[in-house]
C-alpha cells in the first residue's frame, strides 16, 4: 500500500513538473512571440475615472537589446507638466533592474529603486511595472496551468504566475493565452490579500510588419473603478534606435 | 548688472530663428525612418515651428501672517510668475532661452533691467558626436545628492527670498563654457569654464537679511565695500567623471573656484570689506539601490589656502559630506532622508575674534525628511519637508498640498521658520509664510 502511495504521489509530482514546465514553456511562448531587433512606439493613454471624466497622456517607448540586456527608453510629451521627462530601464539577465529618470525640474538624472515600480504611472492605472508587464522575464515568476477555458470565441490556456519576489507589488496574475496566437488576451492582477486588483484586456489587434501586435489595451483598477485605455498611435519593429538611446546623455539632452 | 543676459537672448532667438524647422519635426518619435507625411498619426508632438515655447503661468497670493499683527502691513503680496521656455533645434544644435518673468522684473523701468530679472537661462548647445558643447547663461547640476550637495559647486543660490524652496529654482545661471565628452555607453568626461564669479546673493536689506549682515550693520558699519568679480581673475573651471560600474554609478570631480559664502574684513571701518576665499575641491559621490533603498552620497575635500588654518580672513579647508536615501513603504508614499554636514579642519589655528571662522561650530549638520504621497491618480498630493540642524538647534517645515488636474495645478504651500533664533534657519521666525498658487502647465 505504501509503494502505491508513494507511486501515486511520484505520478502527481512529475504530472505538477510537466505542468509547470508546460505552463513555463506557454510563458515564454508568449513573451517571445514577437521577435524584433527593436520596438518603437507611440502611445496615447486616455484616463477615466470614476465620474466618467477623461485625461490624456502620450509617451513615446524605444526599446531594444543593448550588450544583451533589455533597454528601454520612456519620453513623456503631454501633458505639457510632465514634458521632457525620460525615464531609463535596464534589465540584465539575473540582476535586478537598473532605473534613472531624468526631471526638467531636478536638472539632473536621478537613480531610482525598483520599488518605485508599484507607484502609478504618469497618473494611470499602469503601474511602472505594468508597463513591461508583457516584457517581463519569465524566470521570475513560476508558473501553474490553472485551467482551460474559452474567452470572447478564442480557446485559452489560464496561467497562474507567482512572483518569486515577495515583494514584488501583485502575490500572483492570472494570464489568458491565446492556444493559436500565444497572445496574453488578459491578465488579472491580485495584492497580497488575494484581492483583484486590476484587470488588463488587450482590445484590438493588428498585423503591424507581419507581427500580429496590440494597438489598444485597456487596464481596470478594480477598487478604485478607474481605467486607462493604451492607443497605440505608432509601432514600429526593427526601427533604427542608436544604442546612445539607452544613456545617460539621452536622458540628460534627449539626443542619441 | 549682467551684459550677458541682455546681448545673449537676442543672439539665441536670431539662431533659433534661423534655424530650419524639418529636423525638429523628424526628430520627434524614432530615430530612423522620416515620418510620412501621410500618417496623421506620425505627426510631432510638437508643433513643428522654428521655436518651441512651453512654460507655465503662475497666479498666486504670498502671505506672512507675521505681518497680520502689523496695521500698515498684512495684505498678501503677488508672487504671480510666467515661466516661459523658448526652445529651438537643429541638426547637431540646440538653442534655449528661459525667462523667468515675476514681480521684480516687471518692475523694472528700463529693458536692460528687465532682461537682468527675466533671463533665468540662455544657452547654445552643440552636438559634435559623442561630444557636447555648451555655451551661455547655464544652470549645471553636480553630485547626486537630492538638494544642495558639497559637489553641486558651478553655481550659487539666491538667499534673497527664502519662500523660493526648489534647488533649481534658487540656483543663479552662469556664463560657462561646457563640455561633455559621452566616452563610452556608461561613461561621460565633462569640463566646464566659468569666466566669471558670483557669490551667494544675499538680501541686504530687506525681509530675509541674515543677522550677521543685521549685527555688522547695527555696529555702525555703514555699507559693504566688494571687489568686481566680473573679470578674468575671478574665473572658475572644473572637470568631472561620471560613470556606471555594475549596479553603481559613481563620480569624481574637480573644481578650481571660489566659495560662494564670503568674508568679511570688518578692520576697514565704517566700511566692511567683502573677501571671496579662492579654493579647490575634490570630490566623489556614488547613487545605488541597496535592499530597496536609492542611496546617494558624495563626500568632498574644501581646501582653501589657508593650509596653517589661522588666516583671519580665509575660511579654514573643510570635508563637506551628504548621505541620503529614500524608499516607497506602500500606498505611494514616499520617504526620503539626507544628512549633510561639514567638518571644519585644522580648528586650532582659529585663535583670532575676528576670524571668519571664529565663533560657529566646526562640524555642522542638517538633516532633511521628505515625506510624500500621491493619491487619486496623483491628482492629490500632500508633501512635507522637513529641516533641522542639530548644531544650530533650529528647523524649517515645508508642507504643501496640491490638486492636478490635466494642465492645472492648485498648491497651497508653508514655510515655518523655528528654533534658535541665531540659527540659520530660526533667524528667520518672524518671516514663516503660507502660498497660494494657480498655476497652468503649456
Amino acid at each position: 500500500m505504501k509503494r502505491i502511495a508513494s507511486a501515486a504521489a511520484a505520478l502527481a509530482l512529475a504530472v505538477l513538473a510537466a505542468s509547470a514546465q508546460d505552463a513555463q514553456a506557454i510563458a515564454r511562448a508568449a513573451r517571445d512571440r514577437i521577435r524584433a531587433d527593436t520596438v518603437s512606439t507611440r502611445a496615447r493613454m486616455v484616463i477615466t475615472d470614476k465620474s466618467g471624466a477623461q485625461t490624456e497622456r502620450l509617451v513615446d517607448q524605444y526599446s531594444a537589446t543593448v550588450d544583451g540586456a533589455d533597454a528601454t527608453m520612456i519620453v513623456f510629451q503631454k501633458p505639457a507638466s510632465v514634458a521632457g521627462t525620460r525615464f531609463l530601464t535596464i534589465q540584465a539577465p539575473g540582476k535586478p533592474e537598473d532605473r534613472w529618470i531624468f526631471l526638467p525640474s531636478l536638472g539632473k538624472v536621478r537613480r531610482i529603486s525598483a520599488g518605485e515600480g508599484s507607484g502609478s504611472f504618469m497618473g494611470t492605472d499602469f503601474s511602472y511595472d505594468d508597463v513591461s508587464l508583457m516584457d517581463r522575464d519569465v524566470d521570475l515568476d513560476t508558473f501553474t496551468l490553472a485551467r482551460e477555458e474559452t474567452l470572447d470565441g478564442k480557446a485559452c490556456w489560464v496561467l497562474e504566475a507567482r512572483p518569486k519576489d515577495p515583494g514584488y507589488q501583485y502575490s500572483r496574475m492570472l494570464l489568458w493565452i491565446g492556444k493559436a496566437d500565444s497572445i496574453s488576451w488578459k491578465i488579472e492582477m491580485y495584492d497580497r490579500r488575494d484581492a483583484p486588483v486590476k484587470v488588463l484586456t488587450i482590445d484590438k489587434v493588428q498585423d503591424i510588419q507581419g507581427r500580429l501586435s496590440p494597438v489598444q489595451t485597456t487596464v481596470r483598477s478594480v477598487q478604485a473603478g478607474t481605467s486607462t485605455v493604451l492607443f497605440v498611435d505608432i509601432l514600429k519593429y526593427d526601427d533604427k534606435i542608436p544604442p546612445t538611446v539607452f544613456t545617460v546623455r539621452f536622458l540628460e539632452t534627449g539626443r542619441p | 548688472m549682467n551684459p550677458l543676459k541682455r546681448s545673449y537672448p537676442a543672439l539665441l532667438l536670431a539662431i533659433a530663428l534661423a534655424l530650419p524647422s524639418s529636423r525638429a519635426a523628424a526628430q520627434a518619435f524614432g530615430f530612423g525612418t522620416e515620418p510620412s507625411p501621410e500618417d496623421p498619426a506620425a505627426a510631432p508632438a510638437r508643433a513643428a515651428l522654428p521655436v518651441e515655447a512651453r512654460g507655465t503661468l503662475s497666479l498666486g497670493a504670498l502671505l506672512f501672517p507675521e505681518d497680520l499683527s502689523d496695521p500698515a502691513g498684512g495684505k498678501p503680496e503677488d508672487a504671480s510668475l510666467l515661466r516661459l521656455d523658448l526652445i529651438a533645434e537643429g541638426n547637431a544644435v540646440q538653442a534655449e532661452l528661459r525667462l523667468r518673468i515675476g514681480r521684480s522684473a516687471l518692475e523694472e523701468a528700463t529693458a536692460a533691467g528687465f532682461l537682468d530679472e527675466a533671463v533665468d537661462e540662455a544657452y547654445l548647445r552643440l552636438f559634435l558626436g559623442t561630444v557636447t558643447l555648451e555655451g551661455g547663461i547655464r544652470k549645471v547640476a553636480w553630485g547626486k545628492a537630492d538638494s544642495q550637495g558639497p559637489l553641486d559647486v558651478l553655481n550659487p543660490f539666491d538667499y534673497t527670498d527664502m519662500t523660493v524652496t526648489d534647488d533649481l529654482e534658487r540656483k543663479i545661471a552662469r556664463p560657462l563654457l561646457r563640455a561633455v565628452w559621452a566616452a563610452a555607453p556608461k561613461v561621460q568626461v565633462e569640463a566646464v569654464f566659468l569666466p566669471a564669479f558670483e557669490p551667494h546673493a544675499v538680501d541686504f536689506t530687506g525681509r530675509w537679511q541674515p543677522a550677521a549682515v543685521r549685527t555688522l550693520l547695527a555696529s555702525g558699519y555703514t555699507g559693504f565695500s566688494a571687489p568686481d568679480t566680473d573679470g578674468l581673475d575671478y574665473a572658475q573651471a572644473g572637470a568631472r567623471l561620471a560613470a556606471t560600474s555594475g549596479s553603481l554609478d559613481w563620480g569624481l570631480q574637480y573644481f578650481y573656484g571660489y566659495l560662494p559664502t564670503p568674508s568679511y574684513d570688518v578692520s576697514t571701518f565704517p566700511t566692511v570689506t567683502v573677501l571671496y576665499n579662492r579654493y579647490q575641491q575634490f570630490g566623489a559621490d556614488l547613487a545605488a539601490v541597496f535592499g530597496g533603498f536609492g542611496v546617494r552620497a558624495e563626500l568632498a575635500a574644501n581646501l582653501t589656502e589657508d593650509l596653517p588654518g589661522d588666516d583671519p580672513l580665509v575660511y579654514n579647508p573643510r570635508i563637506a559630506f551628504s548621505l541620503g536615501a529614500d524608499r516607497g513603504i506602500g500606498a505611494g508614499i514616499n520617504v526620503n532622508l539626507q544628512y549633510a554636514g561639514t567638518v571644519r579642519l585644522l580648528d586650532g589655528g582659529v585663535t583670532a575674534p575676528t576670524d571668519v571662522d571664529s565663533g560657529t561650530d566646526a562640524f555642522a549638520s542638517t538633516l532633511t525628511a521628505v515625506a510624500s504621497q500621491k493619491l487619486l491618480r496623483d491628482k492629490l498630493e500632500w508633501r512635507l519637508a522637513a529641516l533641522w540642524s542639530p548644531s544650530d538647534e533650529d528647523f524649517l517645515l515645508i508642507p504643501s498640498l496640491s490638486w492636478t488636474e490635466g494642465d492645472a495645478e492648485v498648491k497651497l504651500a508653508a514655510g515655518i521658520f523655528g528654533g534658535d533664533p541665531a540659527g540659520q534657519m530660526g533667524q528667520y521666525a518672524d518671516a514663516s509664510w503660507v502660498r497660494l498658487t494657480l498655476t497652468y502647465a503649456f
